[in-house]
């Protein structure tokens, strides 16, 4: 190792902690003894969990939550996948064309699109429900799964395919006996993405929830804005470690560096 | 025998561009027909064609007198070994053999019988609870082979089979696979772009050459006896000269050329006609009187190919190359010898101006007409 | 880079499996016809019709008034901002990443970019605890014995940048690393085989190679970093308006949604104009990079 790669190593672990900084934060407040910022902290205890998980306000909307993640998961998935498989078939002109279409939600403020579907759905008479919020973070779950699943179609052979038909399965036994067991994995870190996408939302859920609908993010967001303290830190806590376990699981289903781009390299 | 596997005036475009044009040509049953060509030439397309795999845009394929041009691939009952063998990766070896069985509704009885027979066939028997990536390239390639032939297809098509395999596992693999294909007796199109592979393993070859067929023949006559001067050039015929044919002696064409007047095979050609004149280098010998032909010149270049050697000799302003086996050969760079070689070793080729083919390595002596 | 934006060139279609691929993409294309375009053309036509009828009055409206001028000037600054620290604080560790023989590669994919997993509400909530005026950085530079200006962050354009900068730097390394792992490592061998040194090497040859990764991320960081709105409205609030924010203040408190619509239009007009100038030099210096 040359003196650059060991700077380069320190710089690193700089940033890493840099970035985990402000998540261990808010875990280190959650399970503090008292209800307010105070460093260092003067206790452990779980209260503040205890309470989160007893109060309806928290509970309800972490349920709810749960619920809308799930739809979005089952959607976006459903709805990618089948895309995906489409944008593979058509011609290249139309696939980049159609792909730069359905990635457009990532590419537009989300407040745009909440306001956008917000106003959509009062003009047609239709009330803030799960529904509502599922379709609206559907647009900007189901980018996701389209680049997963088409990158990892990039790992399907189509000689593969040819092999199989050749063999004497027919097109839909074809995608269920090689093509979706070879992407299934993808199909389920796209489910994930999707869950993690819907349960983060703030800016479309806002906009497309009541008082009676309010996911656990939406929740989180407007009592912070008004009190900063322990409570609030478990509730976020909570989100932390639901995102914790997606991402654990994504890296046993395909490998967390695969997931964002970075591939093993061999030497 | 009346023909098993009948492929009538198929062509295929790919947009404008005829990647098949016009092909004909039948298989009898069980027998191993190469398409053989530089790459781009169509021969995978065609493959590909007869697989179902591509549409076909005109022309017909037929296997024992039953159309299949507008079947679908899974309905065209034939096997396909693929370049990269194409083995399905979550599957176990046993898995994939069985994959075709299981969509024939073969019974479960049935399949584990003839999936141990096909594995045992290509003497993998141990292997069969394996993955593919646990297995070396050789054993790949001989569960494709099995995986192909298991379900006894009524045309086997092999794309490039042993491309992928070192070069001295190729050489055993194709007489292994040879062996298998005959004893299986199932009628074969085999693609290949490596002449020597062609040469060894199929009964007929079919050189093509941008979308079409350039000759179907025996591979001893293809060696021997190249048609066009693109074949001759694809069989390693390096030494090509132009000429114009002057006359007639005993059975030979006389020609002149710049190398001098030479006698060469062949009477189809007329007195007074351009023609190329084609002499592989194997067949020149530095004995003064193995044959009619004769000429003295230079070597300029001298290099060791193992079992022979070859010399780059200038010859009147040309350059012709000679293979001689290393023991017959004791002159160097510099030094002058005598070339001969027979008549009848000496091809006469329709000559190729206003052809497609690359510059020629000789001088023109003779303006094409 | 599998989930960051970018469209993945496929194999021609005439080599496939037949399957009727329209048939596919019908469901998707009918969820963003009716869930996206319509509104999206809707939300334009109210910003036109302010009072019912067509007219630019909901536009002059946002224009006329310097504080929403102030606004949008505002959100471009912390958008640029923001784009050229991710640039800074990320290259050096898409390098690391890129290198394939580095040990602790995972483990840095977990701190550094899996953190886009978690709510921008939570990691802004972080932020706000490490910054407040009784935050964890008053009070370490408190007993320092250092006056705690630091604490002064919050409600502050500096901490919605720093916020920012967390939040969106995963995705500028993923562009990054993206690009310098295309590069091929003998190029760099060759450069040094002809006498260069490592500093040579990564000025003349790495750097110029991972100037359309460069584009990407910045553009992808610049269209994120507009378009936020947890994290300027939780470190900012009231004090920092960014654009997002007067959408959703116009559209959810005030319920003026014409103009929320105009500046929801105005807002994606000007990033798309600035991704696009931003797009076009960009184009035409590697363009001509190419030509040489």
């Amino acid at each position: 190792m040359t003196t650059a790669d060991r700077l380069l190593t320190v710089y690193v672990t700089v940033i890493s902690a840099l970035v985990m900084a402000p998540i261990a934060v808010v875990l280190i407040v959650a399970l503090n003894t008292t209800n307010f910022l105070s460093f260092p902290p003067a206790g452990f205890s779980t209260r503040w969990f205890a309470q989160v998980m007893s109060e309806p306000m928290w509970r309800d909307s972490l349920w709810l939550s749960l619920q809308i993640g799930a739809a979005v998961a089952i959607l976006s998935t459903a709805l990618g996948v089948a895309t995906a498989l489409g944008l593979r078939a058509v011609s290249n002109t139309w696939s980049s064309a159609l792909q730069t279409f359905f990635l457009s939600p990532l590419m537009l403020p989300t407040v745009v699109i909440g306001l956008a579907l917000m106003q959509f759905y009062q003009s047609a008479g239709i009330r803030a429900s799960l529904v509502t919020v599922s379709l609206g973070q559907v647009l900007i779950a189901v980018p996701y799964v389209i680049r997963l699943t088409l990158a990892s179609f990039a790992g399907v052979d189509v000689r593969v395919e040819r092999a199989a038909a050749i063999l004497g399965a027919s097109p839909l036994q074809v995608f269920w006996q090689v093509t979706f067991p070879l992407i299934r994995h993808a199909a389920l870190a796209g489910a994930l993405f999707s869950f993690i996408v819907s349960l983060d939302d703030v800016n479309i859920a806002l906009f497309l929830s009541d008082v009676r609908t309010t996911p656990l993010p939406v929740q989180l967001f407007s009592y912070i804005e008004q009190n900063a303290d322990s409570v609030g830190a478990a509730a976020a806590s909570v989100l932390v470690l639901l995102a914790c376990l997606a991402v654990l699981i994504c890296d046993r289903l395909v490998g967390i560096e695969w997931l964002f781009g970075i591939e093993r390299k061999s030497r | 025998m009346k023909p098993h596997l009948e492929i009538s005036g198929v062509t295929k475009f790919y947009d404008a561009f005829r990647a098949v044009d016009d092909v004909s040509f039948a298989a009898s049953p069980g027998e191993i027909v190469a398409l053989l060509g530089p790459s781009g030439c169509g021969k995978t397309t065609l493959l590909n064609v007869i697989a179902g795999f591509l549409k076909i845009d005109a022309g017909a394929i037929s296997v024992d007198g039953r159309d299949l041009s507008r079947v679908p691939p899974h309905r065209r009952d034939m096997g396909m070994v693929f370049q990269n063998y194409a083995l399905f990766p979550h599957m176990t070896v046993e898995k994939n053999v069985a994959f075709g069985l299981k969509m024939r509704g073969v019974s479960r009885k049935e399949i584990g019988q003839r999936t141990q027979e096909a594995l045992e066939m290509v003497q993998l028997g141990h292997v069969g609870q394996r993955y593919p990536k646990e297995l070396s390239g050789g054993q790949q390639q001989r569960v494709a082979l099995a995986r192909a032939l298991v379900v006894r297809p009524s045309v086997l098509l092999l794309d490039e089979p042993l491309s992928n395999l070192d070069a001295l596992l190729r050489k055993t693999m194709r007489e292994e696979m040879r062996q298998i294909l005959k004893k299986a007796g199932i009628t074969t199109i085999l693609v290949t772009h490596d002449q020597e592979e062609a040469l060894v393993t199929a009964d007929s070859i079919i050189l093509m050459t941008a979308g079409r067929v350039e000759q179907m023949a025996t591979p001893s006559e293809l060696y021997e006896r190249p048609r066009t001067v693109f074949c001759a050039r694809f069989m390693d015929v390096t030494n090509l000269f132009e000429g114009r044919v002057v006359g007639k002696e005993a059975g030979f064409s006389v020609v002149d050329t710049p190398l001098g007047r030479l006698q060469a095979e062949g009477c189809l050609s007329e007195v007074g006609q351009a023609v190329t004149i084609a002499i592989r280098p194997e067949n020149l010998s530095v004995a003064a009187n193995d044959g009619e032909n004769r000429v003295r010149g230079v070597i300029v270049r001298e290099s060791y190919h193992g079992a022979v050697r070859r010399l780059d000799v200038e010859v009147g302003g040309c350059m012709i190359v000679a293979h001689v086996p290393v023991r017959r050969c004791v002159k160097g760079v510099g030094e002058e010898l005598e070339l001969s070689w027979p008549a009848d070793r000496t091809r006469i080729l329709p000559d190729e101006a206003g052809e497609r083919s690359s510059a020629p390595s000789s001088p023109r002596a003779v303006a094409a007409e | 880079m599998n989930v960051a934006a970018g469209t993945v060139p496929l194999v021609p279609a005439r080599s496939r499996v037949g399957m009727n691929a329209w048939a596919l993409l019908v469901p998707a294309i009918l969820v963003y016809a009716v869930l996206f375009v319509w509104p999206l053309l809707g939300s334009f036509w109210t910003s036109l019709t302010p009072e019912g009828s067509l007219s630019l009055k909901s536009y002059q409206d946002f224009f006329v008034d310097e504080f929403n001028r102030s606004v949008l000037w505002r959100s471009i600054r912390i958008s640029l901002l923001t784009t050229v620290m991710t640039l800074i604080i990320g290259y050096p560790v898409a390098v690391y990443l890129s290198q394939g023989w580095r040990k602790g590669r995972t483990l840095v994919v977990f701190m550094v970019i899996a953190p886009m997993f978690v709510s921008a509400v939570v990691r802004s909530y972080g932020w706000i605890i490490i910054l407040g005026p009784n935050g964890i950085l008053s009070m370490a530079l408190a007993k320092l014995g250092l006056p705690p200006t630091a604490g002064r962050l919050l409600y502050t354009e500096t901490g919605v940048v720093v916020a920012l900068t967390h939040v969106f730097l995963p995705f500028m390394v993923i562009a990054l690393t993206g690009s310098l792992q295309q590069i091929d490592p003998a190029l760099a061998r060759a450069a040094r085989n002809l006498g260069a040194n490592g500093l040579e090497v990564f000025l003349r040859v790495t750097f110029p190679l991972t100037l359309p990764g460069v584009t990407s991320g910045a553009i992808i960081v610049f269209c994120l970093a507009a378009s936020g709105f947890v994290t300027p409205a939780l470190i900012g609030g009231a004090a920092v308006p960014v654009m997002p924010y007067l959408v959703y203040k116009e559209g959810l408190l005030v319920l003026n949604w014409s103009f929320a619509s105009a500046v929801a239009v105005i807002l994606l007009v000007a990033t798309a104009l600035i991704t696009g100038v931003y797009t076009l030099l960009a184009g035409h210096r590697s363009g001509r990079r190419a030509g040489a």
